[in-house]
């Protein structure tokens, strides 16, 4: 029982550790949420800081993302302007 | 091992994948918009957008898209009422390379229309409770190789030419892909399937189109595309280029355009030429569009420019020089020219359900047109922005829509103005007013051979997105 506790209190500490790095991370480099969908469990942006914040990663350039990242962002913020598009098309 | 030790590694990985869990599960996305506008008119929401019974459609609320002055009192008494919009959009990402998006839109053509009943754009009375639920797009978009994006499902759609062919949610697949400097794109639509009509066959009686599109960067300042559009319709629909209803199409349609984008300094150059040749409601045809617009930012602000012209026939017989686009039948353009920024004159930026245009379709029905608009954007503030426009615009062809040749081929001048401050960080509120003089085009169609009064539009809206 006394392992059983150990192995579960560890696991909860090496987990939790992960998490605040991850969390970290963006500040420091790359927006994983943006570019892989990746540690963005607590983001809720509006199309519009969406939109903002691509085009903030896309001004940090080439010091930090490299060419191919630089594109996947283009085309994320190519995507979320035409939903912005599709959600105010006019018509029926 | 140990039945503890078993017990106690299988504790810690449960746990591990646990709590990992949420880096790996489905990313949720909601978006949406709420739009309400006060409408005054002597042009939307009255008897001269009302198509007549005799034109195959339901009565309608001055919002059945077409400006039909003719043999109606030339006095209009002007409309006032409030529209109402909300759109929201969900979309389930599993990962950068694969998502759910829908969209789904909630509306009231009018405050006041319905309540307890089942419809589209009804509800609006007191009481409400109706059921009004529209599913505008469900679609797969994923990227199942590298450089491929494949989208399947009911999605937005539209083609290269400022929309003026289609712009619009349809069914069907569509790919795309980019090489470097080179896109290219590849799609099949379903637009109507009616073969239950004929023989109780799906895929019988349909109305398809098959998409072809490349562009291709020749330079940063430099971009330049191709596209080739197929159109097949042979459904039992209403969607020609007649303005009365037909049921039997007969289309087969080839559009072949280019267009290209310069830019230089403050100076933006774009324009497009499509050509159009093959069949259609039984007429062999050959049909054209040509444009070109301009931005340039000079002062505080941008000025723009913007040319459309388009094939039109003067008559229903014989070799056809009519447009095709999807659709120009009355109250199923799915197309649009917003570029040229008008109000009545052309499609509203603005309009939701009611959604009125002297020129409503591209091809015009049958008639074609040519025009030219001008405006300038101008930021007042970080809050508040204005812009004001003019434009010109004149039939190719009279064919005689409404009865009887036109005196003129002018249709008419706009000039409209806007100002949209904004109240909070996603909020705005905007007015716009426009007026247009008409022109010899409608001299003597009204009753007794009067001629219609200028029609005018004056909103103010309320806009929310996130």
């Amino acid at each position: 029982m006394k392992r059983i506790l150990i192995a579960v209190l560890t696991a909860f500490a090496l987990s939790t550790a992960s998490a605040a790095i991850a969390q970290d991370a963006p500040k420091a480099g790359k927006d994983e949420c943006l570019l892989i969908s990746k540690g963005c469990k607590d983001q809720v942006d509006s199309i519009q800081q969406k939109i903002k914040r691509i085009n903030t990663e896309i001004k940090k350039g080439k010091k930090v993302y490299s060419a191919e990242d630089l594109k996947k962002l283009e085309q994320k913020l190519k995507e979320t302007e035409d939903l912005l598009n599709t959600l105010g098309k006019p018509g029926r | 091992m140990k039945k503890s030790n078993v017990l106690a590694a299988l504790a810690a990985l449960g746990l591990t994948v646990a709590t990992t869990v949420p880096a790996m599960a489905l990313e949720n996305e909601f978006h949406g918009m709420f739009q309400a506008q006060y409408i005054n008119s002597n042009f939307n929401g009255t008897g001269t957008t009302t198509l007549p019974s005799n034109y195959g459609l339901a009565a309608g609320w001055g919002g059945d898209t077409q400006y039909v002055p003719f043999g109606q009192p030339k006095h209009v008494y002007s409309a006032n009422f409030v529209e109402q919009r909300a759109r929201l959009g969900y979309t389930a990402k599993a990962n950068a390379d694969l998502k759910l998006v829908t969209a789904f839109e909630l509306d009231y053509a009018y405050w006041g229309n319905s309540a307890y009943a089942v419809g589209r754009n009804q509800g609006g009375a007191v009481g409400a409770d109706t059921v009004n639920f529209e599913t505008k797009s469900v679609y797969l978009d994923a990227n199942i190789f590298k450089n491929v994006n494949m989208r399947l499902g009911m999605m937005p759609y539209n083609d290269s030419f400022k929309s003026i062919l289609f712009d619009a949610d349809m069914a069907g697949i569509a790919f795309s892909s980019s090489y470097d400097k080179f896109t290219p794109s590849i799609g099949y639509f379903r637009f109507n399937d009616t073969g239950l009509a004929q023989d109780n066959v799906l895929g019988h009686m349909t109305n398809d189109l098959f998409v072809l599109d490349g562009k291709y960067e020749v330079s940063k300042d430099l971009k330049v595309g191709a596209a080739y559009y197929f159109f097949r319709n042979d459904s039992n629909t209403t969607n020609s280029n007649n303005l009365f209803d037909i049921s039997q199409q007969d289309v087969k349609l080839s559009s072949f355009g280019l267009n290209a984008e310069y830019t230089s300094g403050p100076l933006t150059v774009n324009g497009f030429g499509i050509f159009q040749a093959g069949t259609v409601d039984k007429r062999s045809t050959t049909a054209w569009a040509l444009n070109t617009g301009a931005k340039y930012n000079v002062g505080p602000g941008t000025a723009r420019v913007e040319f459309l012209y388009v094939s039109g026939e003067d008559s229903a017989t014989g070799h056809s020089n009519a447009f095709y686009s999807v659709f120009d039948n009355a109250a199923v353009a799915e197309h649009g020219y917003w570029n040229n920024e008008m109000v009545i004159l052309g499609r509203d930026k603005n309009a939701m359900t009611t959604d009125n245009s002297i020129i409503a379709t591209t091809g015009n029905f049958g008639q074609g047109q040519i025009g030219g608009y001008i405006g300038y954007d101008l930021p007042v503030t970080d809050k508040l922005s204005t812009a004001a426009n003019a434009g010109f615009a004149a039939v190719a062809k009279d064919n005689g829509l409404g009865g009887a040749k036109h005196k003129s081929n002018y249709l008419g001048t706009e000039i409209n103005a806007e100002a949209s401050y904004k109240l909070l960080e996603n909020l705005s509120v905007g007015v716009r007013a426009a007026y247009v003089f008409l022109g010899d085009y409608y001299k003597d169609v009204a009753l007794n051979n009067e001629t219609p009064v200028n029609p005018y539009d004056a909103k103010v809206m309320f806009k929310y997105s996130f």
